[in-house]
């Protein structure tokens, strides 16, 4: 079953929707925001405690034998409330990296604490404002001892307060891709967190002469570009998942309040104007969804994740830009107050858009995966 | 279970036998075989089909026997159509008698309607058509005006009916008449079943900016009907054809998509983009993928209500969605097509063009009558926001 949950899946994404629900809901984020922070640690603790940041990775390290899905539909509950939580990053991106990367001694030594929670990690990957991961200038230059590597990274999520770092470079002399994994706090990493629209963490990273030996390095060459492209391919899904949660927030919210809000005389729902915008909304977004269904039930199999994953995040994204748009024009003067949530979906959409591949992006990778350009 | 397991046994190994490969295609433009008086068959094949499938009580498999159909239940209905799909079976004929018309007379026609019109429509004998919009009367169908008065032990009927297709080559019409145009709009309508050769019924076939085409204009100059044509009551018309579009809906579902041959959109995007001048590709390429994304989205959906469907969850919001995506993605398609193809796209026939791009510039052209006919996309979307969404009925 593609498009049906099942029994575990559904009580997963109960569970999920109490906890964000009742621990953070969105008005909690508006406090952490009050006071400067990007999420609510002991919250993050909790979650960790739910077994959530374990989800899918090795039970020989720690981990819960629990589908991939379940990542994405914790996410998707936390995208409704807009609560940031520490899967993406740490157990999609990072753990996501050393399981399908490492030698068995590089997952007893890293996974059982980011499966506890207990260690945090980050993906350090893209260098550009817009997401391209083959063009990396990171370099890694083969010391007698190990690895010094130099480079920037951008749009790092939870780089700040990452425990691990992942870190995508090339070969000085080959080119090959090197796929590391450092402790954040080894000389020559630095961190500068940034104040993003959606009050979300993120940052930039730079490695200055940073010295690596050879425990750090996971996989060079045709096994990095492929784990490297399996773990991106899954983080593109949860991020669809993501947006694709929003919208119906939106769309819920936008419709209530066409039901709701009255001029000349009358709900401004009844203005066929308005209802023709808001069915083909419907429409699209019940397409999106299929797509993001059929993409989370594919994280589970063995398939090749590509397509799924690029019509999945480019229908989602779309989709959700669309919503967002028309959520913020249709509540008029008040949609474009901070006093109403709608602004808040409307600046998350605009990042979870615009991280690994807006839907431009994907659009293009689809065209070349069936083969419209060669 | 286990009847019905030996029930599905026997249809597959039957369809295995009977059904000619040949029949095992999407029929070609203008190779459907139209039920009734006029049957001809373009090839032994179709033939022999129609008849085998005739002969079982097939075309009407759930039908009473005594009405000439199959006599099959609900569960062994589906078990056929099923296999009739797993084997990619053409229908072996169009026949609206069938799958419109019939199912309202088996619930609502009276006894001597039964056995009248039953049997010739499950052996494929009479061709039916529909006789609903007006010159007057498309998307406000219930503002129809066509005049049936009643004079004696016939109604005079007057006026006339838009968008019939097959009306030429039909032998009766099932129509909405206003028979009181004192009562209220719905209030005033019936349906009356019109013998295509009466007196005073003429036919004139419409001709369509792709071509050629199915649809007519039929006339009624006082056009004499037996009262006893009346289906149900004077006045319940409306309610019978909410019934009857009930069943469209169905079988739209059952032989839809898999009866429509079209280019293959990938193929020729393909080949076309790559002949296009290097500043367009990437424009083109853009417009190409979006398209193949919106098919491929609108498939996911149809499986996702197939199986939320199955699976006991409401699917009707996802269903009403249907009609307006599937028409104005093919007209995109259709449009993007067009482009990619530039001047090659612009013929209309004979020699000097590529045989598949003149069936494509047909196919755009027809693509526009799919947005229009049944409901139009401003209806769906109407449909969309009240029936689904809930937003008030603000009479538009």
């Amino acid at each position: 079953m593609r498009f049906v949950l099942n029994e575990d899946q559904n009580m997963l994404r109960e569970s999920a929707a109490d906890f964000f629900a009742g621990r953070l809901p969105l008005a909690h984020q508006r406090k952490l925001k009050a006071q400067g922070l990007t999420h609510d640690a002991d919250a993050w603790r909790e979650m960790a405690e739910l077994g959530w940041n374990a989800i899918a990775l090795p039970e020989a390290v720690g981990g819960v034998p629990f589908d991939r899905s379940g990542v994405a539909l914790v996410l998707a509950e936390a995208a409704r409330t807009l609560a940031a939580t520490p899967l993406f990053a740490s157990n999609l991106l990072a753990a996501g990296l050393i399981e399908a990367a490492g030698s068995d001694a590089q997952k007893r030594d890293w996974l059982p604490a980011l499966a506890a929670g207990d260690k945090l990690g980050a993906l350090a990957l893209d260098e550009r404002a817009r997401h391209d991961p083959t063009r990396i200038a990171t370099r890694a230059t083969r010391e007698a001892d190990g690895w010094r590597i130099n480079g920037a990274k951008c749009a790092v999520v939870d780089g700040e307060f990452a425990d691990l770092l992942l870190v995508v470079a090339r070969d000085a002399d080959t080119q090959d891709t090197l796929l590391f994994v450092l402790d954040a706090h080894t000389a020559g990493v630095s961190c500068q967190p940034l104040s993003q629209i959606d009050a979300q963490p993120m940052a930039r990273v730079r490695l200055d002469g940073v010295k690596a030996d050879e425990a750090a390095l996971l996989a060079r060459g045709a096994a990095a570009d492929a784990a490297l492209n399996t773990v991106l391919e899954r983080a593109r899904i949860a991020l669809a998942a993501q947006l694709q949660a929003i919208s119906r927030v939106l769309f819920d919210t936008t419709l209530a309040y066409l039901k709701q809000r009255e001029q000349y005389g009358r709900k401004i729902g009844a203005f066929q104007a308005l209802q023709h915008r808001m069915a083909r909304l419907f429409t699209r977004i019940e397409l999106a969804e299929s797509c993001v269904q059929a993409a989370v039930a594919a994280l589970d199999t063995d398939a090749d994740l590509a397509l799924p994953a690029a019509l999945a995040k480019g229908m989602a994204g779309e989709t959700a830009l669309a919503v967002a748009d028309e959520a913020v024009q249709l509540h008029g003067g008040i949609g474009v107050t901070d006093e109403l949530d709608v602004g808040l979906f409307l600046k998350r959409v605009q990042v979870l858009e615009a991280l690994l591949g807006d839907s431009v992006y994907q659009r293009a990778r689809y065209a070349r995966l069936i083969g419209v350009v060669a | 279970m286990n009847e019905i397991n030996d029930f599905k046994a026997s249809v597959r190994a039957w369809l295995e036998a009977n059904c000619p490969p040949s029949m095992r295609t999407p029929p070609p433009e203008g190779e459907m075989v139209l039920a009734g008086s006029r049957l001809t068959f373009t090839q032994p094949d179709q033939q022999l089909w129609f008849e085998r499938m005739r002969d079982q009580g097939w075309f009407a498999p759930d039908w009473p026997r005594e009405y000439g159909g199959g006599g099959l239940d609900a569960r062994q209905t589906r078990v056929l159509e099923s296999e009739l799909a797993r084997l990619k079976c053409r229908a072996p004929m169009v026949n609206l008698g069938i799958w419109m018309i019939g199912p309202v007379l088996l619930e609502f026609g009276s006894d001597e309607q039964k056995a009248r019109h039953l049997p010739g429509m499950a052996r494929g004998e009479v061709a039916w058509c529909q006789g609903f919009s007006e010159p007057g009367a498309g998307s406000d169908l219930a503002g129809l005006s066509c005049r049936a008065e009643h004079d004696g032990d016939d109604y005079v009927v007057n006026g006339s009916k838009i968008w019939t297709s097959y009306a030429d080559r039909s032998d009766w019409m099932y129509a909405l008449v206003r028979t009181d145009p004192t009562a209220g709009k719905h209030a005033g309508i019936s349906m009356l079943l019109i013998d295509m050769a009466s007196a005073g019924v003429s036919t004139r076939p419409i001709e369509l900016i792709s071509g050629k085409s199915h649809f007519c204009q039929v006339f009624f100059d006082n056009v004499r009907v037996p009262v006893a044509n009346l289906v149900g009551a004077e006045g319940e018309g409306w309610m019978l054809a909410k019934a009857l579009l009930a069943h469209e809906r169905r079988a739209m579902s059952k032989f839809g998509d898999n009866n429509v041959p079209g280019v293959d959109f990938l193929d020729l995007a393909r080949r076309l983009v790559a002949q296009a001048d290097p500043d367009s590709r990437a424009v083109l390429t853009d417009r190409v993928a979006a398209c193949a994304m919106d098919e491929h989205a609108y498939k996911l959906m149809l499986e996702r209500t197939h199986e939320a469907g199955g699976a006991g969850q409401d699917v009707s919001a996802l269903v009403a969605t249907f009609k307006y995506l599937h028409s104005e993605q093919n007209k995109t398609r259709y449009r993007t097509l067009t482009a990619l193809a530039g001047t090659d796209a612009l013929g209309w026939e004979g020699e000097g063009y590529d045989e598949e791009l003149l069936k494509l510039a047909r196919q755009w052209l027809n693509a526009y009558t799919y947005t229009v006919a049944g409901g139009t996309s401003e209806i769906q979307l109407n449909i969309l926001a009240r029936r689904v969404l809930g937003l008030p009925d603000s009479g538009g």
